[in-house]
């Protein structure tokens, strides 16, 4: 196990290098640089360009740059922002606490709503309440997320005087308060995840009704729910964390229009600012973060997988 | 299911007629009856394909041309889906903007699909060095947040519907590799590949002849699905300003321009919604049907 752990930890070394040159490399293709953008805020003349290129280490080669990124990276130096010269480290952790809060939440919400509708599509399969059940949670998917956030908001303004706050508790000065002011954009999150989960759970039901030890199970006289809950659904919630975790992985950077809707400050939200502006240090801190929180998720599903799943532990 | 069993069975009723537009007719009707919901999404598509090919026949106002008095009026027997805010007729820009989401979905699930088969075959064929360094570039390019990819794809190249395409396509080739391998691995190793291979078949006649219409099934699914992804993604694109430029009259763009008129006129933001939620409804629904008729594990379950 400790062997396995370590192998694959190993393994992310040569991932996240592809993934850091690639951060670096996209980021600067977009056209438009950010000196430019500093000089027009500040309205500066055109021949500090040098001066200010040189402050913030722009004319290094890119090589040079990129070396100098990354060997801070190692030593968990993400960089200063070039706009407000603030670490950017420090910058993106109080927001990445406030979208991870809000993907767990969404994570959640998608489970309760899919595990239910998931057995029943299972169990009842081609009854009318399967045919509704399902639908609800396919049309999850199909509905683009802004869209449902805006009508909440403008139809809960006008109908139940709902308005998304002004401000956010921070996760941890009340983290009870900020679960409910993120209920409603969760909700949307996780009623479009739903879908996805539901036919995971769909499909692990069916087959694992098909195995002999249900057989046997049925046989000497359990009750269907025993069977269903004690049995059934243990193994066959296996793949549904899985499905759930790589989601949960995702949303990490799947929050942004929700954040923007719903005005949450979030990281989302920062890295479409930080791309307008251009704010090399900021996107690819940001990018690189949420690239190690999917590599991690992923190994710990994949673990977490071999853990609970007999079959695969010992073979 | 019984119906469910007959769809894959089409020998288990005698056919009396033994013509094969009856047999066919009978097999599609039994697809229906098993599937009512993957039946109602395959008409929906079709429709929409209807739809996107006559948008000239079917719109009844220029697309990009509005009149001053008549600007976010509400549904009515000449506006069928009222006008937005620079009073055009919103019916028509609709039954135009099926074509740029059937263009960018079908577009990108193309370009998606072909390079997830050849890298996924590719993959799993060559095995060994190559497959490693394969999957850690697959591994990397997986974890990497989708929406910096799209934004700053859409920075470089512009937000057009090629563009689009691409961006959407190569996102998809990216997300879905990994499900082609792990199918060609599969049908690899089964015992008709090894006998192909033994009678001195070429790996490019293996690979052509024998793997790829074995994995035509997850292929199909993971299309489908990605169809919806790639709609849906253009909307939330447009929302964040980086999808199709005007005028083309895209969904995603008629509902994030429209969104400031939600209280205003209620019923006219509605239809570009509808018309995004059914199409990828339709789509996942298709899908999901597909899954269950060509996945031989749910074949006959319960």
């Amino acid at each position: 196990m400790h062997k396995l752990l370590l192998q694959r930890l190993l393994l992310l070394i040569p991932t996240l290098l592809l993934v850091s040159i690639a951060v670096f490399g996209m980021v600067r293709a977009v056209p438009g640089d950010v000196i430019s953008i500093l000089l027009a805020e500040q309205k500066l003349a055109g021949n500090e360009r040098e001066e200010l290129a040189a402050k913030l280490g722009l004319d290094k080669p890119i090589v040079i740059q990129y070396v100098d990124w990354v060997s801070g990276v190692v030593r968990g130096d993400l960089g200063e922002s070039l706009f407000t010269g603030h670490p950017v480290r420090e910058d993106i952790s109080e927001k990445f606490k406030v979208t991870a809060f809000l993907a767990i939440l969404a994570t959640i919400i998608s489970l309760v709503i899919a595990i239910p509708i998931g057995a029943i599509a299972a169990l009842r399969q081609g009854s009318i309440l399967d045919y509704f059940s399902r639908s609800f949670a396919l049309l999850g998917i199909s509905l683009p997320n802004f869209w449902v956030g805006v009508a909440i908001i403008m139809y809960g303004s006008l109908w139940f005087r709902y308005a998304p706050p002004l401000r956010y508790a921070s996760v941890e000065s009340d983290p009870l308060l900020l679960a409910r002011q993120l209920f409603l954009p969760a909700l949307v999150l996780g009623w479009s995840m739903a879908g996805v989960v539901m036919r995971m759970v769909r499909t692990a039901l069916l087959e694992v009704l098909r195995d002999d030890y249900i057989r046997t199970a049925r046989a000497k006289g359990l009750r269907e729910r025993v069977i269903l809950w004690r049995h059934a659904m243990k193994n066959a919630m296996i793949p549904v964390i899985t499905i759930s975790g790589i989601q949960l992985a995702a949303l990490f950077g799947g929050t942004v229009v929700i954040e923007s809707v719903f005005n949450i400050p979030g990281v989302g939200r920062l890295l479409v600012e930080s791309v307008a502006l251009r704010d090399y240090p900021v996107v690819q801190g940001i990018a690189l973060v949420m690239t190690v929180l999917v590599l991690l998720v992923n190994l710990a599903v994949d673990i977490s997988y071999r853990y609970l799943d007999p079959r695969i532990r010992l073979s | 299911m019984q119906s469910q069993m007959g769809a894959v069975e089409p020998l288990a009723i005698p056919s009396a007629s033994g013509s094969s537009t009856g047999r066919r007719l009978r097999k599609a009707f039994r697809l229906v009856r098993g599937y009512p919901l993957g039946a109602l999404g395959l008409a929906v598509v079709l429709l929409m394909f209807l739809v996107a090919i006559f948008a000239p026949l079917i719109a009844t106002h220029p697309v990009d041309q509005g009149s001053g008095d008549a600007i976010l009026l509400p549904p009515s027997g000449e506006h069928f889906f009222g006008t937005d805010e620079y009073g055009r007729d919103v019916f028509s820009r609709v039954v135009y903007g099926a074509r740029v989401s059937l263009y960018i979905g079908f577009g990108s699930v193309a370009v998606g699909m072909v390079a997830a088969l050849l890298l996924g075959m590719i993959s799993a064929y060559a095995g060994g060095f190559v497959d490693t360094v394969f999957q850690r570039f697959i591994d990397a390019a997986m974890a990497f947040p989708p929406l910096v990819f799209l934004l700053v794809l859409a920075s470089v190249f512009g937000s057009g519907v090629w563009q689009l395409i691409l961006a959407l396509g190569i996102l998809g080739a990216f997300r879905n590799t990994r499900v082609i391998r792990a199918a060609v691995l599969s049908v690899a190793s089964t015992q008709y590949v090894e006998a192909a291979r033994v009678l001195g078949a070429s790996n490019t006649r293996i690979l052509l002849r024998h793997v790829l219409p074995n994995i035509f099934g997850p292929t199909m699914v993971v299309a489908t699905v990605w169809l919806g992804v790639a709609i849906i993604s253009e909307s939330s694109l447009s929302y964040l300003g980086l999808g199709i430029q005007p005028p083309t009259p895209s969904w995603g763009r008629m509902l994030s321009d429209l969104r400031p008129f939600m209280l205003q006129v209620p019923a006219v933001v509605m239809f570009p919604g509808i018309a995004i939620a059914v199409t990828v409804f339709a789509f996942n629904v298709l899908g999901d049907a597909l899954r269950d008729i060509l996945d031989p594990r749910m074949r006959g379950a319960r």
